[in-house]
């Protein structure tokens, strides 16, 4: 069979090209994948960004955390992991793999132990100051790491007369060894929920699937077989 | 396997190839010549346009009835009295009555040289063989096609319409001429016939055919340091990868002839 099959231009992207392109694109725009409150990122750039403390009562400056994921390693549709991919997923045709690392990590021991001596608690409200580094005092910090693997599939947002992007959507993540099935089943569902979102501003503009190669007006695609990741269109 | 692969088809190669000949734009140059016995200097214009692609695997892209649109504006000039010799009226003395001997000077008539502007546009149409050619240079990637030894030019219509071109504007100039006008047909007749077909046609030989002889068109240029994704803020910088090779072909793949680029990168 042709490459172009009915239409006249075809592209395809090997899923060591994509790798290539978000090893790339990560690299110099590292604050997709590392998201943390003041503690852990002081400012935004673009290496990290600086989220909010998730707000509670009696915690000083809310409960600090971070989360960070390794650049993804993807997988198009047949599955190329040697067995790596764990067997609660399967790969179809038309999608693709995901594996990375996910590392989450808290600030632990800073609640506020109420103390008629304690002078900064006179009014009742909770103290909006993050904690000081050099202030940390007996809390720590525990991180916990995961290995993560995903099921997605390929999403094109189009931009008028055949131009667009490819992104991936997230359909299920598997996580490793977790026990009780409970507790592997929420970090599953949060590491989804943080892995889709940080994975909806990788938008790979069309023309860079094919390096530049001719112009393509989208037909068909992409679809997403014989490890690539393949698109079809006319001049 | 090649990290990108792109293709078209014949019908996607022959879009290409107009984008490319788009590229290329319009050639020009100037000098001189000889044209019949006379001299011509000329200026001229070449854009191509049209054609259709033949892929021949596994390394043959043949172009067929590629239309190179040509401007020439060329001026020749000849000495008139190549075509009429110049002549004199002699000295004629009379001995008049009472007035003696009188005598008209000798007068003699040196025909100018004139010069004949003459402008012609047309087309002509051949079929060529192109093979790939790929080249790093100056920090870009280029995939363009070559052109396989010099493809014929059928100018002799174009030849035959410049000389009756010639003899209508040599007329124009030449009814300026004082008392050649009985003379006109006469004259240029002489300047077409010194000229002949085959001279125009061994003006126009060497003055088109440089613009096909080695004709590249470019149908991949991009930078080596490519980019995939544009800046967007402060914190999003460009993205770009490096193209570390490009390899191209003509493929037979299953009912098609296609020209396939294979490109492997680095982030």
């Amino acid at each position: 069979m042709s490459l172009t099959e009915a239409e006249h231009v075809f592209a395809g992207l090997h899923e060591d090209g994509i790798n290539d392109f978000l090893t790339a694109f990560f690299r110099v725009r590292r604050h997709h994948l590392r998201y943390g409150s003041s503690f852990f990122v002081p400012a935004t750039n673009a290496s990290e960004t600086r989220m909010d403390a998730i707000p509670f009562p009696n915690v000083p400056g809310g409960i600090q955390w971070a989360v960070e994921f390794a650049i993804p390693t993807v997988d198009f549709f047949k599955d190329s992991s040697g067995g790596g991919m764990p067997s609660q997923l399967v790969l179809d045709i038309n999608h693709l793999s995901l594996h990375t690392r996910c590392v989450i990590s808290l600030v632990c021991g800073l609640v506020r132990v109420r103390d008629h001596g304690d002078d900064r608690g006179h009014d009742d409200k909770p103290d909006d100051k993050p904690p000081d580094r050099q202030a940390f005092g007996s809390a720590h910090v525990e991180r916990a790491v995961f290995d993560v693997w995903a099921i997605g599939h390929p999403v094109t947002r189009f931009t008028g007369g055949g131009s667009g992007s490819l992104g991936f959507a997230i359909d299920a993540v598997e996580l490793v060894d977790i026990t009780p099935d409970p507790l592997e089943s929420l970090l599953e569902c949060l590491i989804q929920t943080l892995l889709q979102a940080a994975l909806v501003d990788v938008a790979l503009p069309f023309r860079s699937l094919r390096a530049g190669a001719f112009s393509l007006t989208l037909q068909r695609g992409p679809e997403i077989e014989d490890d690539q990741a393949k698109v079809y269109g006319t001049t | 396997m090649a990290e990108i692969i792109a293709a078209v088809d014949e019908a996607g190669a022959t879009d290409v190839m107009h984008d490319a000949e788009s590229q290329l734009g319009t050639q020009g140059d100037s000098g001189s010549s000889s044209l019949g016995p006379f001299n011509a200097s000329y200026g001229a214009s070449v854009f191509f346009s049209g054609g259709v692609i033949d892929l021949r695997p596994p390394d043959v892209i043949r172009v067929q009835d590629l239309h190179m649109n040509y401007s020439l504006n060329f001026t020749f000039s000849f000495d008139i009295s190549d075509i009429i010799p110049d002549f004199c009226l002699p000295r004629v003395c009379v001995n008049v009555p009472c007035v003696g001997r009188v005598c008209t000077p000798r007068i003699c008539i040196n025909w100018p040289t004139v010069t004949i502007p003459v402008s012609y546009s047309d087309f002509v149409l051949f079929t060529g063989d192109f093979k790939l050619d790929i080249v790093l240079s100056g920090g870009f990637w280029d995939v363009g096609v070559v052109v396989v030894g010099i493809p014929n030019l059928q100018i002799s219509a174009a030849a035959a319409a410049i000389l009756i071109l010639i003899g209508l504007s040599a007329a124009a100039v030449l009814l300026a001429v004082p008392f050649i006008g009985p003379l006109l047909a006469l004259v240029v007749a002489g300047v077409t016939a010194a000229i002949a077909i085959a001279g125009v046609t061994g003006l126009l030989g060497p003055i088109l055919t440089p613009f096909v002889s080695g004709l590249r068109f470019s149908v991949y240029r991009q930078p080596q340091n490519f980019e995939v994704v544009p800046a967007s803020g402060a914190i999003d910088p460009a993205v770009r990868v490096t193209l570390d090779a490009v390899a191209a072909e003509v493929a037979h793949n299953g009912t098609e002839d296609e020209l396939v680029l294979s490109i492997d990168i680095s982030p």
